[in-house]
This record gives structure tokens, C-alpha cells and sequence, in this order.
């Protein structure tokens, strides 16, 4: 129960953090609050949307789906229940793939490091850790589907 | 129930972080008016004489002075089809020299951006080529919410030292001489653009090159010098 827990206050942050920078790649924020001037460099560089929509907004959506998961699965019914764990693992398994390719994309092609991205990184690969976790502690009673 | 009341913190506390962090993005929308360039409060400094940014030799027998708005399509209607031509035949040919003058009218939102583009272009010596790409790119940035991604793409594009264009712009420092242009012209009673002087007598309309090739005709009608100085790009202030 409790990587479940962390999995949702995690998800919780990160659709926080995707909001942010997808009101801001759509206009509606000022500059980004960052330090090194790296956030505006990404964020307006060709690589922050993919298929015209903002990177930031398929965080919100992978976010969402992460929160909605982890609280179903701490709703009674399903507490016992080992898929929302498999769930969490599989779409924080994604983000953390997709995750690797912005980062590579930031120090290799980008040349500049945007804060809030690398923060979002960190977030997922938390919330694929814990689930991680959770997921083997359900292997460990038994109950793995 | 159990787990049910065993999570009621667990959910207070999300519900407390969403509503913190909901509080925050909020209030950064909040600060896209006055994080704008354009909400800079004016300089107190006014200019006393002419400013700008000139093109042309200095020895050309006429002067004209273009005051401007980037955001204005008059503007760039005259800086896409008339300007190409001026430029070509009369300064580069020793006859004209030009002068832009900054005057960023208060209707338009991201003019002051604009201008604090070209002025940090200038201060690489391509505020010329930072002139074109935002007049010819005028459509585009006009009415975008964030116009500044389309200037560091065209700084990006005419060559500019992208981190010191950056640099330039977050400071804002160059501002203020874009202000003192406009002072300068409220002080010749300028409002509207584009405005036209040509050796200080103002024109009545925006001419197009036929109508200034025949103005500059008629103050210096001998032969142009045999030595006309090429064009300076983005020339000192004076």
C-alpha cells in the first residue's frame, strides 16, 4: 500500500510540474522560474513539442494517469489487487524510457539543461522505483499476476 | 473502512499539495503581464538630439528618418516592398543616409519585445538583419503570446551570439535608448508610424521609393559623389 502512496504524492507533483511547463510552452505563464536561462533555451527549442503538441502535455496526461492508477489503487476493492502496481510499473516504465530521450536530447543536442525537465525525470524514475519495490513485495506474497 | 479512515491524512495532504501547487501555477500566470518587457516603466532619461540607428554614409546629402513600430504592418509593408529599394539605389549610392528610429506605440504588446530584439542585435552589428527578419516575419510573432521565441530564432538565424543575445534581452538594458527614440519623436509631435523626416521636414504620408527618389532629387539633384560609402549595418548611435 504505502508504494502506492508514494507513487500517488510523486504523480501528484510531477502533473503539478507538467502543468506548469504546458501553460507556459502554450503561453499562459511568464518566464520560466529556472536560474540558468537553460529552461527558455529547451523550452523553445524545436524538440519541446512532438506531433505539435507540447512534450509537457503528454507529462500531464502520463502524470494523470499514473495519479488516477496509484488512488484506485488504494480504494479498498482494489488494495489487494496486484494490476494497478503492474500498471504503475508499466506507464512509469515508459516515462522513464521517454524520459532518458528528452535528457539525451538536453546534454547532446540541446546543450542546456532545463531544471524542471531534469526534476520530472527524477519523478518518474522515483515513481518506476517505487512501483519497482511494490511490485516485488507483491511477488513476495504471492499475488503476482 | 479500515484502510478508508487509515487514509484519510494521506489525502488531506494531496488535497493540501494540489491546492499549494494549483496557488503557485496560478500566480506564475499572473506575473506574464508584468514579466513582460513591455511593462517596463518608461526611462527618465530623454534623448536631446537624434538617435537611432543609422545606415549610409555620412557624407549623403539627405537624411531621412524612419520613426517605427515593429508591430505595425504599415511599417512593415514599407521595410518588405519599399525599403529593399531605398537601400539598394540611394544609400548604398552615397545619396541617403537612414536613420530608424525606435517609437514602439503603446497599442501594440509585443513591439517593446521587438524592439529589444533589434536593439540586442545591434549590439552584434546586425540590427539590419534583425530589422528584416521581424518585419518579414511580422505575421507570425504579432499575435503570438510569447513573440521573444520567434526573435531568438531569428537571432539564431542571421548568425547573433545566441547567448549573448539572450544575456541582452533578460537584461533589458538596451531599453531604454529604444524609450529615448520615442521620446525624441512625442518631442517632434510624432503619433503614428511610420513617420518620415526627411532633413528634418516631416512628411505628410508614407512614400513609397518613387516618391523619395524624387524628394532626394530635388535637394541634391547633381550626380551622386563617385565614392559613395557602402552601407553600415548597424552603425553607431549619434
Amino acid at each position: 500500500m504505502r508504494h502506492r502512496m508514494a507513487a500517488a504524492a510523486l504523480a501528484l507533483f510531477g502533473l503539478l510540474l507538467s502543468i506548469y511547463l504546458t501553460l507556459y510552452k502554450l503561453g499562459f505563464t511568464g518566464p520560466l522560474v529556472c536560474g540558468t536561462g537553460g529552461c527558455e533555451r529547451v523550452q523553445t527549442s524545436r524538440w519541446a513539442e512532438l506531433f505539435g503538441v507540447p512534450v509537457a502535455a503528454y507529462g500531464v496526461a502520463a502524470y494523470l494517469a499514473l495519479l488516477v492508477i496509484a488512488m484506485a489503487g488504494l480504494s479498498e476493492q482494489r488494495i489487494a489487487d496486484p494490476a494497478p502496481t503492474k500498471w504503475l510499473l508499466i506507464v512509469s516504465g515508459a516515462g522513464v524510457a521517454f524520459s532518458i530521450y528528452l535528457t539525451s536530447l538536453e546534454l547532446f543536442v540541446i546543450h542546456a539543461i532545463c531544471r524542471w525537465c531534469v526534476a520530472s525525470a527524477v519523478v518518474i524514475t522515483a515513481i518506476f522505483v517505487v512501483s519497482l519495490v511494490g511490485r516485488k513485495g507483491e511477488w513476495g506474497v504471492g499475488s503476482g499476476t | 473502512m479500515a484502510v478508508g479512515r487509515s487514509l484519510t491524512p494521506f489525502y488531506i495532504g494531496l488535497a493540501v499539495v494540489a491546492v499549494a501547487g494549483g496557488a503557485l501555477i496560478y500566480r506564475s500566470m499572473g506575473s506574464r503581464a508584468s514579466a513582460a518587457p513591455g511593462a517596463l516603466p518608461p526611462p527618465l532619461a530623454v534623448a536631446s538630439g537624434p538617435r537611432g540607428v543609422v545606415m549610409g554614409s555620412d557624407s549623403a546629402p539627405v537624411e531621412i528618418a524612419e520613426y517605427s513600430d515593429f508591430q505595425c504592418p504599415f511599417c512593415a509593408r514599407f521595410a518588405v516592398l519599399q525599403l529593399p529599394d531605398i537601400r539598394d539605389r540611394l544609400i548604398a549610392t552615397g545619396r541617403v543616409r537612414w536613420r530608424f528610429m525606435n517609437y514602439p506605440l503603446d497599442g501594440h504588446p509585443n513591439t517593446r519585445p521587438a524592439h529589444l530584439a533589434a536593439a540586442c542585435a545591434r549590439e552584434q552589428g546586425k540590427f539590419w538583419e534583425m530589422h528584416d527578419a521581424i518585419y518579414q516575419g511580422q505575421g507570425d510573432w504579432a499575435e503570438s503570446r510569447h513573440p521573444e521565441r520567434f526573435f531568438r530564432d531569428y537571432a539564431e538565424r542571421i548568425g547573433l551570439d545566441r547567448g549573448r543575445f539572450d544575456q541582452c534581452v533578460d537584461a533589458q538594458h538596451a531599453m531604454p535608448d529604444v524609450e529615448a527614440d520615442k521620446l525624441r519623436g512625442d518631442s517632434l509631435g510624432v503619433n503614428s508610424t511610420p513617420t518620415f523626416f526627411v532633413n528634418g521636414r516631416q512628411l505628410a504620408d508614407v512614400p513609397t521609393y518613387d516618391q523619395i527618389k524624387a524628394i532626394v532629387d530635388s535637394i541634391a539633384p547633381v550626380t551622386p559623389p563617385a565614392a559613395a560609402a557602402p552601407p553600415r549595418a548597424g552603425a553607431a548611435r549619434r
